[in-house]
């Protein structure tokens, strides 16, 4: 079920009704429960058991993890959790992946016979989020940061919560446990500013994602092997444009939908593209998994405890076993390895920013906005291409000067992508819930009401977020 | 005010708000003329595809096929020329069928009777896969949200003009700026997403062109196979129908009328003696040709390609005695 659905908008006024109806919190958890069991069954209910499957063996294994002092034992239980979770994710996602791989290198290696059938599996959607969530959950307890929950329900609905289930933001037991412990306040100020986050959400999806970008995106890389110079740059633009108003777009609309029943989660975006160097952009896109990678990745393969070289090293890893989790190609792979490659250039530029009193000008802060929205948009043709050669084809139509013109709709989409900068650049240190907080009353209702009528009146082909692939 | 009443006063004005814009963009575009319009997709496809293994077999008719067959049958014709059938048109605009009739083929709970409305052409290597994406979504992706998604949005689509996605907000303001309004559809998808067209609303001259440039220039693209490999490969919709056969189905293959140019390209690259009349033999089913049927050879075509919508009711009962003939139907009396 998508957010950006009929069925999901009587699934949500249904499901309010039914929990602000009822009595006694426990009562209500458990309706939230299968209410998101609904939810993740409402798209294939054959995927269920996968969902079960994740839950009940990293419940198990935390607790023994809690319970265990023999280190040997401890890691056993870790390493269940994690061949477990990263066992389904690998089949399900990557292994036609390591298959067209493999024939690949046979093919390479003269040895044609070794061809080995594409397994062609349905990928079941947002198998990558609650698989993170979930070893996120067995890490903590495993590094004795958190205890493991006592109650398997508030356990099984921190797992499967609807609105962060299929998209995220990936949430950390310790941000969901003490909410679960007291009930949560279904009031008329959370439904209010729910309601406004979710049509935030819907017009960024809707309106700017699906109706303003993705025409321009789709038309420019459709055509990347004869593309010219200007159409290339409008497509490339849109699609930073796109895929910030994609999944911002989700990431309100289910922090929307947990608020209205009193839940708060995670930030998930914060004015990417506003972001000073790319260590700001990582703190600032994708807030949930980039902590993720640092926390469970970066840190455990060493993180910045073994001299300079690793840590550079580390860095580059991370990011691109990040990329490869965005997607079962090697384009993905060279994304998250070139954002490893820009964390790399800043590290080692940082100390000449340091020692240059004009590098260190706060003039010089819409030089280094610039440069890093530049350089991450140049870096998506990696992510929007559907090959390397294409990937190709479009950095060359990038790079060179071929004549082009743009049509209305590339030119509304640039105009666009302007304000949505200027806009990144107003609110990079201010919380946007605030500025709607001051907000008179009226202008709030006008605002929501006239953004509601936008979403409403844009209609058109049905585009699955572009995260429900991941 | 209080700050339950001020959160609740704020949604009730948004609501407002928004209800007003909606009224206001309806009335705009109803009174320009504009009526509300089904539109097709794949769920809605997947709908149709989803009943043809629900109903009784024994009385099962199916259509698949791309937009003539879309815009000559009528079901409604169909089932009360054959009293106690079910006819369901999976016919997809644009997209021969033959991943639709192997999609079928697979499916053991399909045994009814399958008309494929194709020429020699569609069945070339090149247009092979055109429907597999429909196919695709129909096993991968439709599910009980989709199926319920799909009747809300045709419930709407029935009722509003708004709904429709050539009425988007964004499309009318590029449309406004470049001076383009919504296009006027002599076209008009009906429940049982069959098609029926109005060509007094078309500029036929500008069709007739349209198709006879457009199919000239895709036999320049796409020759024809040689006939040998051709009929080599209708070895996989061979034993598609030999599957649906042996469960009891029937399958038959249409050759639906083509006219002036049309026809001499369709006859210049695709001979009949050397593909179509060797379909039946390579494939194990039976095949009717238009040009067999003065019937359906006399029927007018005013783009050279499809039936006018005032013909469909003719065209589907005179398909159905021609069935009857060939002993796919049973005599109706």
């Amino acid at each position: 079920m998508t957010f950006d659905s009929l069925t999901f908008a009587l699934f949500i006024v249904a499901l309010w009704g039914l929990v602000g109806l009822s009595r006694g919190w426990r009562v209500r958890k458990l309706e939230l429960l299968a209410a998101s069991y609904l939810f993740y069954a409402a798209w294939n209910p054959v995927f269920i058991w996968l969902l079960v499957v994740s839950t009940v063996i990293d419940w198990h294994a935390a607790r023994r993890l809690a319970t265990t002092h023999n280190p040997h034992g401890r890691k056993a239980w870790l390493l269940l959790s994690v061949m477990v979770n990263l066992g389904l994710l690998s089949w399900f996602k990557y292994a036609d992946f390591f298959i067209a791989n493999f024939n690949q290198l046979t093919s390479w290696a003269g040895l044609p016979g070794f061809q080995a059938p594409l397994i062609d599996v349905v990928l079941p959607i947002g198998i990558s989020f609650y698989t993170f969530q979930t070893l996120s959950y067995t890490f903590d307890v495993y590094r004795r940061r958190i205890r493991p929950g006592n109650d398997f329900a508030d356990y099984a609905l921190y797992v499967s919560f609807f609105p962060q289930l299929v998209a995220g933001p990936i949430v950390r037991y310790e941000q969901f446990a003490g909410q679960l412990a007291s009930p949560r306040p279904m009031t008329a100020a959370n439904l209010e500013v729910g309601t406004a986050l979710m049509v935030a959400g819907l017009f960024l999806k809707t309106v700017l994602a699906d109706s303003v970008f993705a025409p321009v995106v789709d038309a420019g890389f459709a055509a990347a092997d004869g593309i010219g110079t200007l159409s290339a740059w409008s497509s490339i633009l849109s699609f930073s444009g796109q895929i910030y108003c994609d999944f911002a777009g989700y990431s309100l609309c289910a922090i929307g939908a947990a608020r209205i029943f009193g839940f708060v989660l995670p930030k998930n975006f914060h004015a990417p593209y506003a972001a000073l160097g790319f260590s700001d952009f990582w703190r600032r896109w994708h807030i949930t998994l980039s902590t993720w990678i640092r926390d469970y990745l970066y840190i455990t393969l060493g993180g910045n405890r073994h001299g300079r070289a690793r840590t550079l090293g580390n860095l580059v890893i991370a990011m691109g076993l990040g990329g490869l989790w965005h997607g079962a190609a090697w384009t993905f792979v060279l994304w998250g390895l070139a954002h490893g490659l820009w964390l790399v250039i800043e590290h080692a530029l940082r100390p000449l920013a340091g020692r240059s009193a004009l590098l260190a000008h706060r003039a010089m802060a819409p030089v280094y906005m610039a440069v890093t929205f530049v350089v991450v948009t140049l870096t998506w043709v990696l992510f929007r291409a559907e090959s390397l050669s294409q990937a190709g084809s479009f950095y060359s139509a990038l790079l060179s000067v071929s004549a082009s013109t743009m049509n209305t709709a590339a030119w509304l989409a640039l105009a666009t992508m302007t304000g949505l900068l200027a806009w990144h650049a107003a609110i990079r240190r201010v919380e946007i819930e605030l500025v709607y907080d001051r907000l008179a009353w009226p202008l709030r209702g006008v605002v929501m009401g006239l953004l509601l009528a936008a979403v409403l009146t844009s209609p058109g082909e049905s585009r699955a977020f572009i995260y429900f692939q991941f | 005010m209080q700050a339950t009443h001020r959160a609740i006063s704020v949604i009730v004005l948004a609501l407002l708000v928004a209800g007003a814009a909606l009224a206001g963009w309806e009335w705009f575009w109803r009174t320009q003329g504009y009526e509300p319009a089904l539109y097709d997709d794949r769920d809605l496809w997947s709908l149709h595809r989803e009943r043809v293994t629900e109903v009784d077999q024994a009385r099962n008719f199916t259509v698949a096929g791309a937009s003539r067959i879309q815009l000559a049958f009528s079901t409604d014709a169909f089932e009360s020329s054959m009293p106690g059938w079910t006819a369901t048109s999976l016919a997809i605009n644009g997209h021969y069928p033959t991943a639709v009739v192997e999609d079928l083929a697979e499916d053991d709970d399909f045994a009814g009777v399958l008309l494929v409305a194709v020429d020699a052409r569609g069945l070339a290597h090149w247009y092979r896969d055109m429907s597999e994406p429909w196919v695709r979504h129909y096993h991968r992706d439709f599910g009980p949200q989709r199926r319920i998604e799909r009747q809300l949005l045709t419930a709407l689509q029935n009722r509003l003009v708004i709904v429709g996605s050539e009425f988007n907000l964004v499309r009318r303001l590029t449309g406004w700026l470049d001076g383009r309004p919504p296009p006027r559809h002599y076209t008009r998808l009906l429940h049982d997403r069959t098609i029926s067209a109005d060509y007094q609303q078309a500029d036929v001259e500008g069709l007739r062109r349209h198709f006879a440039q457009g199919l000239a220039a895709d036999y320049e693209r796409r020759p024809a196979p040689a006939p040998g490999r051709w009929r080599a490969e209708l070895e996989s919709i061979g034993e598609a129908v030999s599957a649906i056969q042996a469960r009891g189905g029937k399958v038959v293959f249409l050759r639906m009328p083509t006219s002036d140019r049309h026809w001499e390209l369709d006859s210049e690259n695709y001979p009949r003696d050397r593909y179509w009349n060797r379909l039946s033999e390579a494939t194990g089913a039976r095949t009717v040709h238009f040009a067999d049927h003065p019937e359906l050879a006399g029927l007018e075509l005013p783009d050279t390609s499809h039936i006018d919508g005032r013909d469909r009711a003719a065209f589907t009962r005179s398909l159905v005695a021609i069935l009857v003939r060939a002993g796919v139907l049973p005599d109706a009396e």
